[in-house]
C-alpha cells in the first residue's frame, strides 16, 4: 500500500480510530494485523518471508538471552546473520551476482549457461532485514534484553509506518515503547499531523513534480543540451531528497499520531559543509547502522590512517550495494568513499592536528566554529563549501539514478561538453519551470527550518502553525502530482 | 470550557480555514488566469474574433501559424488548437467560441488528433477553464470523473495543471503567434523513426466528437475544411497505415479530407517529425492559399 494512495488514507483513518479505541494486547494485535495488511496489500506472497525472518530472529533472540556458551552464542548469531543475509542475497542480489559472474568470466572464454534469474524484489526487504539483524547482534553483544513476546517482536519488525522504507529502527529504541499502552496526546498528534503534511508536501509537490522531467531524461538523455541536463541533474538531487525524507516524515508523523517516537533520518543534508557531515545528515539511521555494525567492528579509525581509509571504503561500498543490486550503486558508493578519503586526507594535510572525526557517525550538526573570522566571512566560506559539496553530490546522483553505467557516462559527457548553454534549448519547459519554482520555495523553507528562532516562533504561535498546515494542504492541491508514483526507496 | 470542547473548536476552525481558503485562493487564481493573454483566457473573454478559425492539437497549432496566414490572406485568423488537445473537448471549445464571438467565415480542422492513442489523457489540463464553460465541465465529468470530483472537493485542484502555469507566462504578451523555433536535424528524425511511428487509433469516441464539431459548424452555416497537415518526408515514409486510416476517417465523417501529409516542403521548415517552425508554416500557408483552402 502506498502512502500516497486513497486506499492508504482510508486504511489509516479506520486503523487510527480502532487503535485508540482498543487497549493492551488487542491494540498490539491490531498493530500487527494492520501492518501485515499494509504489507500484503502490495504482494501477499511476501508476508511469509517477513514472518519467517521475524520468527528466526525471535527464536534466536530467546536462545541468545539464555545461552552462556560463547561457541553456542556465535553459532546462534551466525544462524541469524546467515538467514537474514541469505534472504537478502536470494531475493535481491542473486540475479546480479550470476549476471556479473557470467560477464566477468566471458573474456576468459568460460561460458556459464545458467538461466536468467528474475526474482521479484520484496518491498522494504533491506530495511527489515537490517532491523532484525541489528536485534540479534545487539543481543549477542549483550546490549539488549531479548523480547519474549512474539506479538511485540513481530510488531517491532513489521510496524507499518516504517516497514517499507525506514527509518531503520533499533530494537532498543522501539521495543520499550511497546511495553505499555501509548496515550493519546494532543501535542504529539498535532505535531505528527504536521509532519505527515510536510512529508506529503515533499513527496507530492516537490519530488513527483521533478519526476515528470527527470524520469524521461534518465531513461533517454539523447538530445538534451548541457544546460538542460545539468538542470535536471540538480533537480534530481532535490527529488531523491524530498522523496526519501518525505517518506521518513510521513513515517515519523504517523508513528507520532499513534504515540510512538521514531528516530530522525535527515537533517538538511545539502547544507553540509563536508562529506562526512553530509553522511551525518543523510539517511542517518542507515549511516549509524553501518557505523555500529560494519565500520566500528572493522576497526573504525582506531588502527591508523590507512586502515581507517580501508574501513571507510568497505563501509561505503557495502552502503552502495545495500541500495541496489547494480554496479551503478557500487560505483555510487565507491565515489562517495573516494570523496570521504580525499577530504579526510585534505583535512589532515591542512590542519596538522585534525579534530577527531569519525566519518560516518551521527552527531548533532556543528553549531559553532572557532571564531577566527567575522561571521560574514564564515558564512561565505560555509556557503562555498556547501555549494562545492552539493555539486559533487549531484554528480554522484547521476550514477545512483541512471539505469545503466553507459547512460550515466553519457549524461556526464553531455554536461562536460558544454554544447549548448542557451535557455532556448530547454525541453519540456513548463514542467521544468514548475519544478525549479517549487525547489526554490522548498529551499527557502529548508533554510528557515534550520534557523532556531524561526522554529521557536513556529512552535509557540498556534495561528502560524494552523496557517502553515492549511498552506501545505493548499500547495498539495495546487501543485501536487497524484499519479500514484512509488517512493524511490521502495526498490531497496 | 472543557479541553475536548476547545480542541473541537480548533479542529473546526482549521477545517473552515482550509475549505474557505481553498475557495478564495482558487477565485483569485481564476481572476489572474482570466486576465492573461493566453488564447483560452481570451476565448472566454470573447476577444478572439476572426474570419478563419483553426482547430486541432499541436499539429493544428504549429501548422497553421497566424502571422503566416494573415500575410497570405489579409484576413484575421484565430487558432484555438493546443498541444495534445483531446478531440472530445473540441465541440465544447468550438461551441463556446461561437457563443462569445461573431460568426467566422470558415473553420479549418486538422484531423490527425482524431487518431491519437491517448484520447482523453490530457483532458485534466482544461479544468482551469471549467468554471467558464458548462460544455468543458460536462466533457470532463464524463471522460475523467475522478478529476472532476477532485475539483469539486478542492477548487484549487482545478488549477493544478500545465495550462494554468502557461497562462501565467502570457500576462503581457499574447500567445497567439507562438510556434516552435527549432529546426529538425537528421539524427533526431532518425531516432524518432527508430522508436516507431505513433499508432493511429480508429476511435469512435474521437470520431463522434469530430462529427459534433462538423454538426455545430453546419448548424451555424460555417464551412468546415478538413485537413491532414504535412509530416517530415522520412517519417511519412515510415507511416505505412496512414492512407488507409485517412480513407476510413473520411468515410466516417462523410466529408473529403485534404491530404497534405506528403506535401513537399523545405526540410528546414520542420521543427520535428510532425511539426513546422515559422519558416515551414509560412511556406505551408502559401501552398494552402494557392490551393484555395484559406
Amino acid at each position: 500500500m502506498l502512502f500516497n494512495s486513497l486506499a492508504f488514507l482510508v486504511f489509516f483513518a479506520c486503523f487510527f480510530v480502532l487503535y485508540w479505541s482498543l487497549r493492551g494486547t488487542s491494540r498490539l494485535t491490531l498493530c500487527l494485523v494492520g501492518s501485515y495488511v499494509f504489507y500484503g496489500w502490495w504482494d501477499y506472497r511476501f508476508l511469509g518471508l517477513l514472518f519467517v525472518s521475524t520468527l528466526i530472529d525471535f527464536l534466536v533472540g530467546i536462545k541468545l538471552q539464555s545461552c552462556q556458551s560463547s561457541g553456542m552464542r556465535k553459532a546462534l548469531l551466525t544462524t541469524s546473520l546467515v538467514s537474514n543475509l541469505g534472504i537478502l542475497a536470494t531475493f535481491k542480489y542473486l540475479g546480479f551476482f550470476v549476471e556479473s559472474l557470467q560477464t566477468g568470466l566471458a573474456p576468459l572464454g568460460i561460458t556459464l549457461d545458467w538461466p536468467t534469474i528474475n526474482i521479484l524484489l520484496p518491498a522494504g526487504i533491506s530495511f527489515y532485514t537490517f532491523q532484525t539483524m541489528s536485534y540479534s547482534i545487539d543481543l549477542y553483544r549483550r546490549d539488549l534484553q531479548a523480547e519474549r513476546s512474539l506479538l511485540k517482536f513481530a510488531t517491532f519488525v513489521s510496524f507499518f509506518p516504517q516497514l517499507v522504507a525506514g527509518p531503520i529502527v533499533r530494537a532498543r529504541q522501539f521495543l520499550p515503547q511497546l511495553q505499555s499502552d501509548r496515550v493519546l496526546n494532543w501535542r504529539e498528534f498535532e505535531s505528527g499531523f504536521g509532519r505527515v503534511l510536510l512529508g506529503f508536501f515533499k513527496k507530492l509537490v516537490i519530488a513527483d513534480s521533478i519526476a515528470v522531467v527527470a524520469d524521461p531524461f534518465f531513461l533517454d538523455p539523447f538530445g538534451y543540451s548541457t544546460i538542460n541536463a545539468s538542470l535536471i541533474v540538480v533537480l534530481y538531487a532535490f527529488q531523491v531528497y524530498c522523496d526519501f525524507s518525505g517518506y521518513s516524515d510521513i513515517a515519523i508523523g504517523l508513528s507520532r499520531m499513534l504515540g510512538f517516537a521514531l528516530p530522525e533520518n535527515f537533517c538538511a543534508p545539502y547544507f553540509s559543509t563536508s562529506p562526512s557531515e553530509f553522511w551525518r545528515r543523510w539517511h542517518m539511521t542507515l549511516s549509524t547502522w553501518m557505523r555500529d555494525y560494519v565500520y566500528v567492528p572493522l576497526g573504525g579509525n582506531r588502527c591508523g590512517e590507512w586502515m581507517t581509509r580501508r574501513n571507510l571504503i568497505i563501509t561505503m561500498l557495502l552502503g552502495g550495494l545495500w541500495h541496489g543490486a547494480s554496479w551503478n550503486f557500487v560505483i555510487w558508493g565507491a565515489v562517495h568513499a573516494v570523496i570521504l578519503v580525499v577530504h579526510r586526507a585534505y583535512v589532515s594535510f591542512s590542519r596538522p592536528e585534525p579534530e577527531a572525526e569519525i566519518p560516518i557517525m551521527i552527531l548533532p550538526p556543528k553549531k559553532t566554529t572557532p571564531v577566527t573570522r567575522s561571521w560574514f566571512v564564515d558564512l561565505g566560506v560555509d556557503c562555498l563549501k556547501s555549494g562545492m559539496l552539493f555539486i559533487v553530490v549531484c554528480v554522484t546522483w547521476v550514477f545512483f539514478r541512471s539505469p545503466t553505467l553507459g547512460i550515466a557516462i553519457q549524461i556526464l559527457t553531455q554536461i562536460v561538453t558544454c554544447d549548448d548553454l542557451s535557455l532556448s534549448s530547454l525541453q519540456n519547459r513548463i514542467p521544468l519551470m514548475k519544478a525549479v519554482l517549487l525547489v526554490a520555495i522548498f529551499s527557502v523553507y529548508e533554510l528557515l527550518s534550520v534557523m532556531e528562532p524561526m522554529q521557536a516562533f513556529f512552535q509557540r504561535t498556534p495561528v502560524v502553525k494552523c496557517v502553515a498546515y492549511a498552506g501545505a494542504l493548499w500547495m498539495i492541491a495546487l501543485f501536487g502530482t497524484f499519479a500514484g508514483n512509488q517512493f524511490i526507496y521502495f526498490q531497496f | 470550557m472543557s479541553r475536548k470542547c476547545s480542541l473541537s473548536i480548533v479542529i473546526a476552525v482549521f477545517i473552515a480555514l482550509v475549505v474557505f481558503g481553498d475557495r478564495i485562493i482558487a477565485k483569485m487564481i481564476d481572476r489572474l488566469v482570466m486576465s492573461t493573454r493566453f488564447r483560452y483566457a481570451e476565448l472566454y473573454r470573447g476577444e478572439l474574433a476572426a474570419d478563419t478559425v483553426i482547430l486541432g492539437n499541436s499539429r493544428g497549432l504549429h501548422m497553421f501559424h497566424r502571422p503566416a496566414i494573415r500575410d497570405v490572406t489579409g484576413g484575421e485568423v484565430t487558432n484555438i488548437s493546443f498541444n495534445a488537445l483531446p478531440t472530445v473537448l473540441m465541440p465544447a471549445l468550438w461551441s463556446d467560441y461561437l457563443d462569445r464571438h461573431p460568426k467566422p467565415e470558415k473553420i479549418i480542422f486538422e484531423v490527425s488528433c482524431i487518431g491519437r492513442k491517448d484520447e482523453v489523457a490530457s483532458i485534466s489540463r482544461f479544468t482551469t477553464f471549467m468554471s467558464h464553460s458548462e460544455g468543458l465541465a460536462h466533457a470532463i465529468q464524463i471522460h475523467d470523473p475522478r478529476v472532476f470530483t477532485a475539483t469539486r472537493v478542492s477548487s484549487l485542484y482545478a488549477f493544478n495543471n500545465e495550462l494554468t502555469l502557461r497562462s501565467l507566462m502570457f500576462m503581457r504578451k499574447s500567445d497567439r503567434d507562438w510556434i516552435m523555433t527549432e529546426t529538425a536535424n537528421e539524427a533526431k528524425i532518425e531516432r524518432t523513426i527508430q522508436l516507431g511511428t505513433e499508432e493511429l487509433l480508429r476511435s469512435s469516441l474521437n470520431v463522434e466528437a469530430a462529427k459534433k464539431v462538423i454538426e455545430i459548424s453546419t448548424q451555424g452555416n460555417i464551412p468546415v475544411t478538413l485537413v491532414l497537415a504535412p509530416y517530415h518526408p522520412e517519417y511519412r515514409k515510415a507511416y505505412a497505415e496512414l492512407p488507409q486510416w485517412l480513407e476510413w476517417l473520411s468515410g466516417e465523417l462523410g466529408q473529403p479530407i485534404h491530404d497534405y501529409s506528403e506535401c513537399e516542403l523545405d526540410l528546414r521548415g520542420f521543427s520535428d517529425h510532425m511539426h513546422l517552425n515559422e519558416k515551414g508554416a509560412a511556406e505551408y500557408a502559401e501552398i494552402l492559399s494557392r490551393d484555395g483552402l484559406l
